[in-house]
C-alpha cells in the first residue's frame, strides 16, 4: 500500500465521523504527494493526472471527460 | 476583483442569542436588515431596515408587542412587514409594506435568505451541531471586516499563514510545511481541506488549553460549504498516541454584509475542560486576539487591492488548491 493510500484510508475514517452532510458521490480530489510539490488529481471518474499547478489541475478535473481516457484510473 | 454575492442562499445575520426583544440592526448582500422575536411565538423576524415613508432605520424604533413602530413618524409594521398603521389618517397606502426575509434558527445560528423567497428551503441550510450541543463548550463573537468576503474566505481555505500570521498563537512551521489533500463536491458546493502533521510543535493555544507540553499530531480537517458556513474539525493527541484526544470545532460564518464589508461570525467549541472556566476565558481571549490578527491583515490587504489598478495578476501555489476552488464555486453560485 502506498503512503498516499494510507493518507486516504485516515482521511476516510476521519471524514467518516465528521461529515455534516451528504455528498452527491461526484468527487474530485487533489492529493499535494508529500516531499515534493507534485499535485495527483483524482477525477470522480477514476482518471489521475499529475502537475504541479493547481490552476492547471482544476482545469484538468473540470475538463472531464476530456482528456481523461487516456490517463491513469483507478476504476 | 470583487467576488459576486449568491443571493439565493443562506445566511449566518446573528447568533440566536443576539436576537430578542431589543430591535438588532445588520446588513446582509447589501440589504440592511432588522431582526428580533416574537413575542407570540418567539421565531426570529426579519425585515428591511428602512420605513417606507423617509427611510428611517427600523432597528433604531421600537417594538409595540410584535410590531415595529417607526422612531420617526410612527408608521407601524407587523411580522410580516405588512404596515398596519400611518399616522393621522385612515387609509393606509397599498404600497406601505417593508420585505420581510425568510429566517430560519438553526444550530444556535439564525439564517436569513435575500434571494426569492419561493427559493428558501430550510433542509439546504449547512449545520453546525456542535454549537447548541451541550457536551460541548462553546465560546464565540463576530467581527465586521472591510475586506471583499472572498478574501476571509482565501484566508481560511488556506490555513499554512497561521504559521506567519499567527506564529506563537495557534501557528507552529508544520502549518506551512505539510502537504494538503483537497476534495471538492462541485454539485454540493462544498470543500474539504486536509492537512495532518502527525509530529507538530504544539502552539500556546492549545498546550495552554489542554495541558499538552511536548509534541503532538494535529489533525486540520476543513469542510466549507459555500457560501457561509466554515468547519474546522481539529483533532489533537500527543505525538505517538492515540489518547488522550483532544476535539476542537472552530467555526465561521461568513456573511458578506455590502461590497468589500464581511462579518465574521467565529466560534470555539471543545469536548475537553469543560467545566474549567480558566480554560474557557483563556480560549475566547485567544481566538480574539488571532481573529484581530486576520482581521487587521485583510482590512490592509484590501487597502492594498483597492489601490491596485484593474486587472491585477496574483500568483497561485499549492497551497492555494482549496481556495481556488472556493472561488470558482462562489462565481458559479452568484450566477444561478
Amino acid at each position: 500500500m502506498t503512503r498516499t493510500a494510507h493518507v486516504s484510508d485516515a482521511m476516510n475514517a476521519i471524514h467518516a465521523t465528521n461529515q455534516t452532510a451528504p455528498l452527491t458521490g461526484q468527487i474530485n480530489r487533489i492529493d499535494w504527494e508529500p516531499g515534493s510539490d507534485l499535485l495527483r488529481g483524482t477525477c470522480h471518474c477514476g482518471a489521475r493526472h499529475v502537475c504541479d499547478d493547481p490552476i492547471a489541475m482544476w482545469a484538468w478535473l473540470l475538463g472531464h471527460p476530456e482528456g481523461h481516457r487516456g490517463e491513469e484510473s483507478d476504476a | 476583483m470583487a467576488t459576486p454575492f449568491a443571493r439565493n442562499q443562506w445566511y449566518v445575520a446573528a447568533y440566536a442569542g443576539e436576537v430578542g426583544r431589543e430591535l438588532l440592526g445588520r446588513t446582509v448582500l447589501g440589504e440592511p436588515l432588522v431582526l428580533y422575536r416574537a413575542e407570540q411565538d418567539g421565531s426570529v423576524v426579519a425585515l428591511s431596515d428602512r420605513c417606507v415613508h423617509r427611510r428611517f432605520p427600523l432597528s433604531a424604533s421600537r417594538l409595540d408587542g410584535d410590531r415595529i413602530v417607526c422612531g420617526y413618524h410612527g408608521f407601524t409594521y407587523d411580522t410580516s412587514g405588512t404596515c398596519v398603521y400611518v399616522p393621522g389618517q385612515q387609509r393606509i397606502p397599498r404600497t406601505a409594506r417593508v420585505a420581510a426575509y425568510p429566517a430560519a434558527e438553526v444550530d444556535s445560528l439564525v439564517w436569513v435568505w435575500i434571494g426569492d423567497p419561493q427559493q428558501a428551503d430550510e433542509k439546504l441550510i449547512p449545520r453546525a451541531p456542535h454549537l447548541a450541543d451541550p457536551d460541548m463548550v462553546t465560546v464565540r463573537g463576530m467581527e465586521p471586516v472591510d475586506c471583499d468576503y472572498g478574501l476571509l474566505v482565501d484566508n481560511l481555505l488556506d490555513l499554512s499563514h497561521e504559521t506567519y500570521l499567527h506564529g506563537g498563537y495557534i501557528g507552529t512551521p508544520e502549518v506551512a510545511e505539510t502537504p494538503i489533500s483537497t476534495e471538492v463536491d462541485e454539485a454540493a458546493g462544498v470543500v474539504r481541506v486536509s492537512r495532518h502533521m502527525m509530529d507538530a510543535a504544539c502552539p500556546p493555544f492549545y498546550a495552554r488549553s489542554t495541558g499538552i507540553d511536548g509534541r503532538i499530531t494535529r489533525l486540520q480537517d476543513i469542510e466549507y460549504f459555500a457560501p457561509c458556513l466554515y468547519l474546522l474539525h481539529s483533532r489533537i493527541t500527543p505525538v505517538g498516541q492515540t489518547e488522550p484526544a483532544f476535539h476542537t470545532e472552530i467555526t465561521y460564518a461568513i456573511t458578506p454584509s455590502a461590497p468589500g464589508k464581511v462579518y465574521d461570525f467565529w466560534a470555539v467549541s471543545r469536548d475537553f475542560a469543560r467545566e474549567d472556566d480558566e480554560v474557557t476565558k483563556f480560549l475566547h481571549d485567544f481566538n480574539h486576539t488571532v481573529v484581530m490578527q486576520d482581521v487587521d491583515a485583510l482590512n490592509l490587504l484590501q487597502k492594498a487591492l483597492d489601490s491596485e489598478p484593474a486587472g491585477y495578476q496574483e500568483l497561485s501555489i499549492n497551497i492555494d488548491t482549496g481556495g481556488l476552488a472556493a472561488r470558482r464555486i462562489l462565481s458559479r453560485l452568484a450566477a444561478a
